[in-house]
């Protein structure tokens, strides 16, 4: 215990950790180095310059205030040098060490996978962090002349390096799990598109927790008064305080949380493949919990603006459009749940290989069956237990919070209510036995050709014919028209309008189409599933 | 760590590897004594690296158990990686790392603590025959240097176990033979070494030990002298005569444990048999009786390479003949 414990706190060392000092002699030799720094100096100076001086000499501000406006600036080049630079170098480096097999070296040495893990988090992009050194003093100068407050400024670093982590380890986690190695760039391109561009899009529906995802709640939330950005028009009462179910938090805090609640899921993963590079990204109980934590981060986000204590930036008067807002809002709740779902489901269900392999262990080891956390076990039911974590959140948002004029209730609309359960139950059920019969790619097919092409035949339909009931119910094969369907239903959205209007008399037709089909789509891949593993189980007898 | 003395050093229990549909390790059994220097060989996808790589730790096997110096690698990885060293067949190395560098990178990864760490570097530098290139960038070295490198990498360590898979390849011959002498060297410091090869002849100069892998399974194992005895129980020897061929063919195809003879060139015989060293003198003295002009006799040593290109002949031929 003590040795483990010993072992666990010298991964932190990281100045002494070796694969720190190996990225320092790669990356750190004086001919790069110089040319390097050089380069960020004197781009730094011009910018420093060019901002302070065109302020102060052509009499725009006074060197206080030309000061503060130029940190601005300075602090664009630092994040561009850490965030876009350093993301860049860490999952090149581990992806090349990955191709050229040098990193199985490195499972092979005794040190933990957390020093490992520091190692390579730190040394990869060291250069850049050299280069954002060279920067600091202008910062330093900015800070005194324009009379910044140190302890705003210190707290806003601390954000802006967990963010840099954040991103750091987002080009690791490419890195390490991408299957073909010369595709983790792009992975990891993808990623922050999705991480810190599109999902912090949703924070405007009241999902606020993804904005957070990025540095710029907390750069609002600190700098706003010492660059004076309200007496210049900015909109920046939402980053005042940040709400989460009845607590008040300050956002630097919401934004550290958020962060190194991602930072520290990143970690167990890059840790899983750095102990065995076949496991699953996450384990399946793994799975449960973030999705369980992503659910409880919704419901608080969501919380203060169903209470009412704060209003969504589009809220507008009268119950009606209340309505169409929340409605709004549930369907962005399900497209959110639905993709981390998604996301989980496929990374914890064993391909048919993997799958065979466990059957082939339980059967050499005397097992009945494979442990169900396997990453070989089948997954079904940690995917169905997925769906009921969604559904468990979907009904605390409904019953604990939302006004009762808001929604039809059970009594009112039990069939809506059901047929919204079976909908995240098949839909789960059908991501899964999608990617355990046929993987990734088959996954993408299915979503390509049974979930996206009757969308677009629909909107075909709709845009050439104005053909919309036909167009709707070639779309209830889609989980985006599908939910759309009942969020319109339970919200009994009478004055929905155009082109939706002509289908709210048929949303339960709909509705009940869409479970059929999504039941007679998932039973008929189950069946393939069940002759598949059955397959598998006489193959192996027969060996 | 101290191992009991009838503990093997490396010990695998029905190990089996699969990669999607391909079995690459079918239920292999194997145990390699302390100290031996065991050759692994056998035709390319026999299953050789595969096995080398869950040895290593690198793969995680289907099923089975494997024990390194006692320790079980599954339960203790890392106990198996402080004294274990594995070089792959392709080895590679940090191009823009100069070789002391690459080497004190992993001695500080084996936690060598850093006063003594020069010293250590240095000496698996002087093994590997690299002092030279102490300060040459790896990526500018040659193949063969690249991959006295990366062996000097697995020594730094002072392992009891070393994994090597096919060292020698891409190496030109002096630098074959440098290896082999290394190998010896460490051999003879005690170490146990499993090492892969397609340079059989050179195998079987220090290989105590072979086992031959064939579509995933291990077809035999053991001591040299026995594995040949067991896969070619047939002797074979060799007669130089002036004259008479066919007479001296037909007087020793009488023999009772001769099985076949075949004409070698114009004037001799290779004679394949079964029997004792009686048998031999027995044979000669006939030979001498029949006033055949024989000039020599001996018998020809069966060597590593002569039993796997024979299982190589019997896998083509069973091969042709199936359906």
């Amino acid at each position: 215990m003590t040795t483990r414990v010993a072992e666990l706190l010298g991964g932190w060392n990281v100045l002494r950790n070796p694969l720190l000092v190996k990225s320092v002699r790669q990356r750190l030799r004086v001919r790069d180095l110089v040319a390097w720094c050089a380069v960020t100096v004197l781009v730094t100076t011009l910018v420093f310059v060019g901002t302070y001086f065109t302020a102060t000499e052509r009499n725009l501000a006074d060197p206080t205030a030309a000061a503060r406006a130029a940190f601005v600036p300075i602090m664009f080049i630092q994040g561009f040098i850490l965030i876009f630079l350093g993301t860049g170098s860490v999952a090149s480096g581990i992806t090349v060490e990955r191709m050229d097999g040098t990193l199985d070296y490195h499972r092979m040495t005794p040190m933990s996978p957390t020093a490992k893990i520091l190692g390579y988090l730190f040394g990869l992009p060291v250069r850049e962090y050299v280069m954002f050194l060279t920067t600091v003093p202008f910062v330093v100068i900015c800070v005194v002349k324009g009379g910044l407050g140190v302890l705003r400024v210190a707290e806003l670093y601390l954000v802006f390096f967990v963010s840099t982590w954040l991103y750091h380890m987002t080009g690791m986690v490419a890195g390490m799990i991408a299957r073909r190695p010369r595709r983790a760039g792009w992975f990891a391109r993808l990623m922050v598109i999705a991480l810190y561009l599109l999902f912090p899009r949703f924070a405007s529906f009241g999902f606020t927790f993804l904005g957070h995802l990025t540095f710029l709640p907390a750069w609002y939330a600190i700098m706003a008064g010492e660059l004076q950005l309200a007496a210049r028009g900015a909109d920046l009462a939402r980053y005042d305080t940040v709400r989460f179910f009845t607590v008040a938090l300050r956002p630097t805090l919401y934004s550290l949380l958020v962060q190194g609640g991602l930072l520290v899921c990143f970690f167990s993963i890059v840790r899983r493949k750095w102990l065995q590079a076949t496991s699953h990204a996450f384990s399946k109980g793994g799975a449960l919990v973030f999705h369980g934590a992503v659910q409880v981060l919704v419901l608080g986000s969501l919380w203060p603006f169903l209470t009412g204590q704060r209003t969504i930036a589009f809220v507008a008067d009268g119950v009606v459009q209340l309505r169409h807002q929340w409605a709004g809002v549930f369907y962005c709740f399900f497209f959110i749940s639905g993709l981390s779902g998604l996301a989980l489901i496929h990374s914890i269900t064993p391909s048919r290989h993997a799958f065979g392999r466990g059957l082939r262990r339980a059967r050499k080891l005397g097992w009945r069956r494979v442990r169900w956390s396997a990453d070989e076990a089948g997954g079904l039911f940690s995917a169905l237990v997925l769906g009921v974590i969604t559904l468990g959140s979907y009904l605390a948002l409904v019953y604990l919070g939302l006004p009762d004029d808001h929604l039809r209730r059970w009594n009112f609309c039990a069939t809506g209510h059901l047929a919204l359960v079976a909908l995240v139950l098949t839909t789960h059920h059908l991501v899964h036995v999608s990617s355990a019969l046929w993987g990734t790619r088959g996954l993408m097919a299915v979503i390509g050709l049974v979930w996206l092409f009757p969308l677009a035949v629909a909107l075909i339909l709709v845009s050439a014919w104005s053909a919309v009931v036909p167009a709707s119910y070639v779309a209830t094969f889609s989980p985006a028209a599908t939910y759309l369907y009942a969020v319109l239903y339970l919200f009994d959205l009478t004055t929905t309008p155009e082109p939706f209007a002509q289908v709210t008399g048929q949303l339960g037709p709909l509705l009940m189409v869409s479970v059929i089909l999504n039941v007679a789509i998932g039973l008929v891949l189950q069946v393939l599933l069940v002759r598949q593993r059955q397959r598998l189980r006489r193959l192996q007898r027969a060996a | 760590m101290s191992l009991r003395d009838d503990e093997p050093m490396i010990r695998t229990v029905d190990l089996r590897v699969d990669y999607g549909d391909m079995t690459a390790v079918r239920d292999v059994s194997l145990e390699i004594a302390a100290g031996q220097v065991y050759g692994l060989i056998g035709p390319n996808g026999a299953g050789k690296t595969s096995t080398m790589n869950v040895l290593a730790t690198l793969v995680e096997p289907t099923y089975g158990e494997v024990h390194i110096a006692g320790i079980d690698a599954a339960e203790e990885p890392r106990a198996v990686h402080r004294i274990l060293g594995y070089m792959p067949d392709w080895a590679p190395v940090y191009a823009n790392l100069r070789a002391w560098e690459f080497l004190d990178l992993f001695a500080a990864a084996h936690a060598i603590p850093s006063h003594r760490r020069r010293a250590v570097v240095d000496d698996a530098l002087e093994a590997a025959h690299l002092t030279a290139e102490r300060d040459r960038l790896a990526g500018a070295l040659s193949r063969g240097m690249k991959q006295r490198l990366v062996l000097a990498k697995c020594l730094l360590h002072d392992p009891q176990v070393l994994i090597l898979d096919e060292p020698a390849s891409g190496l030109d011959p002096a630098a074959r033979v440098e290896l082999r002498d290394l190998v010896r060297d460490l051999a003879g410091r005690g170490k146990t070494v499993m090492i892969s090869s397609h340079i059989l002849t050179e195998l079987q100069s220090f290989c105590t030990a072979i086992g031959i892998m064939e579509q995933g399974r291990l077809v035999v194992s053991g001591a040299i002298d026995e594995v040949i005895a067991e896969l070619t129980p047939e002797r074979c020897l060799i007669v130089e005569l002036l004259g008479q061929q066919d007479r001296a063919r037909r007087v020793v195809e009488e023999l009772d444990a001769v099985r076949r003879v075949e004409l070698r060139g114009d004037r001799d015989l290779a004679v394949i048999f079964e029997g004792a060293d009686e048998d031999l003198v027995l044979m000669l003295a006939t030979m001498v009786r029949a006033s055949l002009p024989v000039k020599s006799f001996h018998e020809h040593e069966r060597n590593v390479e002569d039993v796997f290109m024979q299982r190589a002949a019997a896998r083509k031929t069973s091969g042709e003949s199936d359906p």
